[in-house]
């Protein structure tokens, strides 16, 4: 017989007895089969012997013919694991420039992967510190608003006295409440907040102690501070034993330090500078006529069921809401502790703690997924180059009796072993350079303390393994399913995997492309609203709050007599500083509009542009309380048409007339559109500050002059003295963070995908080599050979422009509706100036390679030959 | 006396068949043998246990030999009888016409 048989047995049978059987029984049984096959066929034809092969390959199943592990392969195995490494090592070391690339961009990717997850995990995990946290509660308790009901997470005290005089179950307890104490260390005056706690407070959440005792807080005369305040009030000696002087309402009391605790490190919500005994507040409410609501924790008593305590504590809300009828409480709900922070949300007063901000924690994670998914591209495709340079390693070790498993395996090994490289690098990248960074643009303090955080071991350990898999396999595949023949005759196709290359480089370019774009539009969208009119004039303008009432006269006098000051208007809202916002009605129409309190002449001090209608006249008293100026959304938002013989409108129960319409102006930072806004004049004595217009000059200096004279009028009373173009400068501040972070994600991905693409170039470069000589001998210019190379690469830049930047406009203009009111259309200019950069580095990239090859000497190049 | 003694049936016709085909006595030649003399038809799998069995009995020794095309190259295991096993046919077979001899021609048996 000669060439193949027609018919052969079915593959499956075949290759499943090859996988079962012992190696030295394996010839003379498949031989066997084999042969009664051919036999059948001759016999009984194809179908019917197929069958008799596939059964008899079924019977021969058996305990004595099937393979055994044997103790010596295994040992063998991990002889074979340590040459892999081995290689693995040099192989590395052999291939540096690609190596490099790789972890690089892998440890960037990596870094940004630990930042993200050290922040959101703090998010997640806040509160989870303390050591009774499934047993601790905050009392809230839902109840009937106006319009529906809300939560709340004020308790009143005597309710919390009932509580706990009459609810079983509860172990310890503590109140929660803010003050602003004055505060006296050392004859020097200040004001602090001021936490008031019950005993318990100290043993129910778990705090760590610098000195001092836990039961400080027993004693009604001692005081606990955190090292921040010791710092503050007792600079680097350490407090305990000495006193501070604090006034709680009108009366100055004398306290020691009881303890110092250590400032927490993780995020918590519990804020702990100064602890005071809450009795102190209970003498102050004894003081005054208001009933205090507090916030209020429980720790329950193990085994008692939330359920339990609940209704307890429901039974005694109808007694309760029979004294007090204004806000009746409609049934209690405990707040666990581990959920404080996520649901602070909903509680509409007197949450405590803050939820995490989900949109900052997507973009996050998105960041570093797209880093993630950028590097892994990375190394896939500079792999997959690679890969050809290796065709005869892989060839020669097939020949020899590799199998595609053995193969894959070590190049999974290589890869490990690079990405653990990366991670090594990553961990340190993220821990002296980018948290750091990421600290001072987000205000936290993150750290990483690899000794005693075992949730960030677990973190690294999956993303090693992800990224080993996940970059690592589809190149391990392709490596080890070439065949010998194939490699040997150097007939190896690259196609699919330059195709996969392509693809992946083309997604590169359009995740740089959308993250420039993003960096671009947040440039100009904050340097849009810096420059931004706010609708009045805000130049030149100070503002300054009263200590009290009694102040008046006093500050005015000697504001007026300020040689600086050349106008000013008293007032009680200051535009910029607050909303308020209240329910207007016109007819059947009702909207919500912000609702300003001010003085008769603080609009026109303001600078407000008049459309129609007038200002309040300051000599006619029956503007106050009666009239409104509005915006002219207002009027649009009401649907009502400006009269100026007459036009109202209805708030809560009052009629106002309105006598003047003037031009939108921004009452808040443009993180808000503008809506509704009316101003309402009040009468010089309800005026709480004063609003100054300023001579030209240094605006801070004068600031610091008023502040000044003022102090001594008013030296113990806190009085503030702002500068209003100052106003939203937090607000830009925080854009401005934001623009950082899209920057250099922007910078980050397009590094990335230039790193990419010039491991790609110089691998396709320095495989053509040849090619590149013999066109320079037979006379091509350093311009022919550029074109040759671009022209490789035409569509991925075609497809990143064409792709990228319709996708790039549809989320970008996304985020920026959702962190903004007011942006910039992205238009063409910005999309243009993306595409310029991105091109741009892509061509200094490749021109790296273009230069290279110019110098080349093609003698040299061919002579090896 | 020791389990090693004893051959069933299937066993002593395989034993049988392996001195019978001598220089060609592997796996398939012996099935097919078996089904060309005695019209039994057996699987190959049954084949080589009771061929393992006698050789771990020390009845047959067995080697590889040469590779034929049918096979794709792979190569055969010849089984060959050893004197212990060629001295158990012969017992085998001493038993059966002992027992044989005193059957006689008047034994008595049933028409059904």
């Amino acid at each position: 017989m000669s060439g193949q048989p027609k018919h052969q047995p079915p593959k499956w049978a075949d290759r499943f007895l090859a996988w079962y059987c012992r190696k030295d029984l394996l010839e003379q049984i498949q031989g066997d089969v084999h042969e009664l096959y051919y036999w059948r066929l001759e016999e009984k034809g194809h179908a019917s012997a197929s069958k008799a092969f596939a059964w008899d390959v079924l019977r021969l199943f058996r305990w004595s013919n099937i393979k055994k592990k044997s103790k010596r392969q295994k040992l063998n195995n991990m002889g074979m694991f340590k040459n892999y490494f081995k290689i693995g090592m040099r192989n590395l070391w052999k291939q540096r420039m690609p190596s490099t690339i790789n972890i690089l961009g892998l440890a960037i990717a990596l870094a940004c992967s630990i930042v993200a997850f050290k922040w959101i995990e703090l998010d997640h995990y806040k509160d989870y510190v303390h050591e009774n946290l499934d047993d601790l509660y905050l009392v809230t308790h839902w109840e009937e608003l106006e319009t529906n009901t809300g939560r709340n997470g004020l308790t009143d005290n005597q309710l919390i006295d009932e509580i706990l005089a009459s609810v079983p179950g509860i172990a310890q307890h503590s109140k929660y409440y803010f003050y602003r104490a004055g505060t006296k260390v050392a004859g020097r005056e200040s004001s602090t907040f001021s936490l008031f706690v019950d005993e318990d407070y100290l043993k129910m959440f778990t705090f760590q102690l610098v000195a001092g005792s836990m039961d400080a807080l027993s004693q009604p005369d001692q005081v606990v501070i955190n090292e921040d305040a010791n710092g503050r009030f007792f600079g680097q000696e350490l407090g305990i034993g000495k006193t501070i002087d604090l006034k709680i309402g009108d009366e100055w009391k004398e306290f020691t330090v009881g303890a110092v605790l250590k400032n927490r490190k993780e995020r918590s919500s519990m804020q702990n500078y100064l602890l005071v005994n809450y009795q102190h507040i209970n003498r102050l409410r004894q003081e005054a006529v208001a009933n205090v609501s507090t916030n209020f924790f429980i720790q329950r008593q193990p085994g008692v069921k939330e359920a339990q305590l609940l209704s307890a504590m429901d039974e005694l809300l109808p007694i309760h809401n029979k004294d007090n009828e204004v806000n009746p409480y409609r049934n209690f709900e405990l707040e666990s502790l581990k959920t404080m922070a996520r649901n602070a949300y909903q509680i509409g007063s007197g949450s405590v703690g803050s939820a995490p901000s989900a949109e900052a924690n997507l973009i996050l994670a998105a960041i570093s997924l797209f880093m993630v998914v950028l590097a892994i591209f990375n190394y896939i495709n500079i792999s997959l180059a690679m890969i050809m340079k290796r065709m005869k390693e892989i060839g020669v070790r097939k020949v020899i009796g590799s199998k595609k498993s053995q193969l894959a395996a070590q190049f999974l090994i290589e890869n490990f072993l690079l990405t653990s490289f990366a991670l090594l690098l990553g961990v340190l990248l993220s821990s002296s350079l980018l948290l750091p960074a990421f600290n001072k643009v987000a205000g936290g303090s993150l750290t990483i303390d690899l000794l005693h955080h075992p949730r960030l071991w677990m973190f690294l350990g999956a993303i090693l393994i992800f990224i080993t898999l996940a970059s690592g396999i589809y190149p391990a595949i392709v490596a080890s399913s070439y065949k010998p023949t194939t490699i040997f005759r150097n007939k190896v196709s690259n196609t699919r995997s330059r195709t996969v290359s392509s693809v992946f480089l083309t997604f590169q370019m359009i995740l740089a492309t959308i993250t420039i774009v993003a960096a671009v539009m947040f440039v100009l969208t904050n340097r849009s609203n810096r420059s931004l009119d706010w609708g009045y004039n805000q130049y030149n303008k100070i503002r300054v709050s009263l200590p009290d009432d009694s102040f008046r006269e006093s500050f005015r006098a000697a504001l007026e007599s300020n040689p600086n000051v050349v106008d000013l208007a008293s007032t009680n809202s200051q535009i910029g500083t607050s909303l308020n916002g209240w329910q207007f009605k016109n007819g059947e129409v009702k909207k919500y509009a912000e609702f300003f309190d001010v003085g008769l002449r603080y609009p026109d001090l303001l600078g407000v542009e008049l459309v129609a209608g007038r200002l309040f006249d300051p000599s006619l008293k029956g503007d106050i309380k009666n009239s409104l100026v509005v915006n002219e959304s207002f009027l649009k938002a009401l649907k009502i048409e400006f009269d100026p013989d007459g036009t109202t409108v209805v708030q809560d129960t009052t009629t106002y007339s309105i006598i003047g319409v003037v031009k939108d102006y921004y009452y808040w930072a443009p993180d808000q559109r503008i809506r509704g806004a009316a101003l309402r004049a009040i009468p010089e004595s309800e005026c709480t500050s004063f609003y100054l217009d300023m001579a030209d000059g240094d605006i801070y200096a004068q600031r610091e002059q008023i502040r000044d004279e003022l102090n001594k009028i008013s030296p113990d009373k806190g009085f503030s003295v702002s500068v209003q173009a100052d106003l939203f400068n937090d607000f830009f501040d925080e854009m401005d963070g934001i623009r950082n972070v899209m920057l250099f994600t922007a910078a980050i991905a397009l590094f990335l995908a230039a790193m990419g693409l010039y491991g790609l170039v110089s691998i396709n470069v320095s495989s053509h080599i040849k090619n590149f000589g013999v066109r320079k001998v037979l006379g091509a210019n350093g311009l022919d050979l550029a074109k040759s190379i671009l022209m490789r690469y035409r569509f991925v830049f075609l497809f990143a422009v064409f792709i990228g930047t319709p996708l790039a406009v549809l989320l970008i203009s996304q985020l920026l509706a959702d962190i903004y009111a007011y942006y910039p259309s992205i238009g063409f200019g910005p999309l243009f100036i993306s595409i310029l950069i991105l091109l741009g580095v892509s061509l200094l990239t490749i021109n790296v390679q273009i230069q290279k090859v110019r110098r080349i000497n093609p003698a040299d190049t061919l002579r090896t030959e | 006396m020791s389990k090693g003694n004893h051959i069933g049936e299937l066993e002593e016709l395989i034993l049988l068949l392996v001195g019978v085909l001598r220089d060609e006595a592997y796996a398939v030649g012996v099935l097919q043998e078996m089904k060309d003399q005695t019209g039994r038809e057996l699987n190959i799998s049954a084949v080589h246990a009771v061929l393992n069995r006698l050789e771990e009995k020390g009845f047959v020794t067995s080697e590889m030999g040469g590779a034929t095309q049918e096979r794709g190259g792979r190569r055969k295991r010849f089984y060959t009888l050893t004197a212990a096993g060629r001295q158990m046919i012969d017992q085998v077979r001493s038993v059966r016409e002992k027992l044989y001899g005193q059957l006689g021609t008047n034994a008595i048996y049933s028409i059904a």
